[in-house]
């Protein structure tokens, strides 16, 4: 593994991957959450006990499916980092933080919209819906962390070791959290079972999952190369690729 | 026995010094100069291991320094004397977190703190305080010794004696890197660095 | 080995003499607990019913942000005064010491708050035996807490953000710990065994007690360079 990494420990060749990479995953994204949204929310058959508000299944299954997935890729960039000491993998968690939040709040928005017309309410405590909720905080403690710190290395690296701790964290906080909503089942209002899908409303949904990890990776290359040029500098490499 | 090769420092985005190397034998003390803010604390602090430059290498007897703490007396700017626990209390726990053995007593009378051994160290004056601080060159076995500013606030009898001590530990096959803003006598040093201020 | 037990008793002996000596900082955690007590029947009303139905949540949630007066403290001294970079000199590995930290916390500012909770059989109307029970899973939680705190705490120890960083740090890694000490409670208040979600928590604090010291060692290192 390192002898397959070490050719990228160079910042400019880690630069120069990054940015080929958001170049070409960039506009598949795009493409493929425009067909995805576009199929899944025009033509795609109604459902015949949510009528048309489950459509917002195609935006909110994906944000939650990523949101814990872009946590956990970024517990193992921070065990990268700390293990090889590599500046790549330190800027990566960092660059990855804000997209994962961003797909947690989004997950929780639409969550609580579905919910609304399915539920009665905005918000119950089910257990999906609470352990997001956690999840949330668990990044905004990544930032915060972060810029807690003076000196941007040493920040960073914090934010390594806490997205690690998390990391470990949030499958227990996961399963911890099912275990108390299975206790409390006669209280909380519905149990949100994940519905046989049909296929005509599978396609779509898959699309836009797919390219959701895209978009993400997209995002992550773009910010991860930005934060690389702008912590090297006072680099010869980068006032040559500024001007 | 220290090796250092091609450090680089960089701390909030200056660069203290680019593609430092230096070497320095058993038997020697490095005067290390430089104007404020010229890095040498910094400098001190990766050759103690605290802090890792961004590139280079830093090696004690051939060994990596991060597997070597025991080999190197540091002291710092900070002197880890707790205000709040007498002299006689900071020297104990020192030496027992060294895994050192010695008397607490016959230190401190080396240095005429006897009489103050048992009052809260914050009653005591600077210089006083970085004395208890540096009675640890008595009693530590290591080769190496880091010391940054140590004549800070310390009388002229009390120099005097430390420069003793530097020639004892020096003559015995050890190894001395000390920044100050005295003169130190010509006689007493081996070698010396001036790090240049960079912006 | 001996070697070590005698380098554990050294270093809590170090920190009871430190607090000996800095008794104002060290009642602040339990006089903020009993404030809070007050001020619950206070703002619910006096009515015992709900009160004893409250008081274990009271009991968990006071117990932890009485704590986090205290957390921000656990390093910020030998931090200020540079013990900590003789202690990463040291032979001994850090995460020893950090552990002795650990314990004398626990021993220092947990502890007092696990018995002072008491004050909830007369203040909230709790029973005496379902204390009993709150004060063994507070006992469990309160490890928990000072040993993710511990690695929080580490983690600012240089930011002098205070307390409101830290909190955000930790009170989402608690939440485990808070399911399972209110599971216990719960099934205890219905005179139901509660044995296995107390064996969790323990389970838990020992999982934390064992991965947080070379965090919370990791963390340091990363502030002091």
């Amino acid at each position: 593994m390192f002898k397959w990494l070490h050719p990228y420990a160079k910042p400019e060749r880690a630069y120069a991957l990054a940015n080929r990479l958001y170049l070409w995953l960039w506009p598949l994204a795009l493409i493929g959450l425009f067909t995805g949204s576009l199929w899944g929310l025009m033509f795609a058959p109604s459902d015949y006990q949510q009528s048309d508000s489950f459509r917002i299944m195609y935006i909110h299954v994906p944000a939650a499916i990523w949101s814990m997935g872009i946590y956990m890729s970024m517990g193992i960039a921070g065990i990268c980092a700390l293990v090889w000491q590599m500046r790549s993998f330190e800027l990566s968690v960092l660059a990855m933080a804000p997209i994962g939040a961003v797909f947690t709040a989004i997950a929780l928005f639409t969550g609580s919209f579905w919910g609304k017309p399915m539920w009665g309410t905005w918000w119950v405590w089910d257990a999906r819906l609470t352990s997001e909720l956690i999840l949330l905080f668990l990044y905004l403690g990544v930032f915060a962390l972060f810029y807690s710190f003076d000196d941007k290395r040493a920040g960073a690296k914090a934010a390594c070791i806490l997205a690690i701790i998390g990391m470990i964290n949030v499958p227990i906080i996961h399963y911890s959290v099912e275990w108390w909503n299975s206790l409390h089942q006669g209280a909380s209002i519905t149990k949100f079972d994940k519905p046989s899908i049909a296929k005509e409303m599978l396609w779509p949904l898959l699309i836009n999952i797919f390219s959701c990890l895209l978009l993400f990776i997209a995002l992550t290359c773009y910010r991860f190369a930005t934060e690389l040029l702008a912590s090297e500098s006072h680099r010869k490499w980068v006032t040559k690729i500024i001007q | 026995m220290l090796s250092a090769k091609g450090l680089v420092c960089i701390r909030n985005e200056r660069i203290l010094f680019d593609g430092l190397t230096f070497e320095l034998e058993s038997g020697q003390l490095m005067y290390l100069t430089g104007a404020n803010g010229a890095g040498k604390s910094s400098l001190m602090r990766c050759l103690a291991g605290l802090h890792q430059p961004q590139e280079g290498q830093i090696r004690l007897f051939g060994q990596d320094i991060k597997d070597s703490g025991d080999k190197i007396l540091f002291i710092g700017h900070k002197t880890a004397i707790n205000e709040w626990l007498s002299a006689r209390l900071n020297l104990r726990y020192w030496l027992s977190l060294s895994q050192l053995a010695g008397d607490e007593e016959t230190l401190l009378n080396k240095v005429g703190l006897l009489p103050l051994a048992d009052i809260p160290t914050r009653y005591l004056s600077a210089g006083q305080k970085r004395r208890v601080a540096l009675l640890r060159m008595w009693v530590s076995q290591a080769k190496l010794w880091l010391l940054d500013e140590p004549f800070t606030s310390i009388d002229v009898s009390g120099i005097a004696v430390l420069q003793q001590l530097f020639k004892r530990h020096t003559d015995s096959g050890g190894s001395i890197i000390v920044t100050s803003h005295q003169i130190l006598p010509d006689d007493l040093v081996d070698r010396r660095l001036e790090l240049e201020y960079r912006f | 080995m001996a070697n070590l037990v005698n380098y554990y008793i050294q270093f809590i002996k170090r920190d009871l003499q430190l607090a000996v000596r800095q008794k104002h900082e060290f009642v602040l955690p339990l006089l903020f607990f009993v404030l809070i007590l007050i001020l619950f029947p206070v703002t619910v009303g006096p009515e015992s019913g709900l009160l004893a139905r409250l008081a274990p949540a009271v009991g968990w949630i006071n117990l932890i942000l009485s704590l986090l007066i205290a957390l921000p403290r656990m390093f910020s001294e030998d931090y200020e005064n540079g013990w900590l970079e003789q202690v990463f000199l040291a032979a001994v590995s850090p995460s020893f010491f950090i552990l002795t930290r650990i314990l004398s916390f626990w021993l220092l500012y947990c502890l007092p708050l696990v018995i002072c909770s008491v004050l909830l059989v007369p203040f909230m109307s709790l029973p005496f035996d379902i204390w009993w029970v709150l004060a063994q899973t507070l006992f469990l939680g309160s490890l928990l807490v000072a040993a993710l705190g511990s690695v929080a705490s580490a983690l600012l120890v240089a930011s002098r953000k205070g307390s409101g960083v830290l909190a955000l740090l930790l009170l989402p890694m608690l939440i485990p710990a808070l399911i399972f000490g209110s599971a216990v409670i719960e099934a205890a208040q219905q005179s139901l065994p509660y044995l296995s979600p107390m064996l969790l928590l323990a389970a838990l604090a020992v999982f934390c007690l064992t991965i947080a010291p070379v965090a919370a060692a990791q963390a340091i290192k990363i502030n002091l360079g």
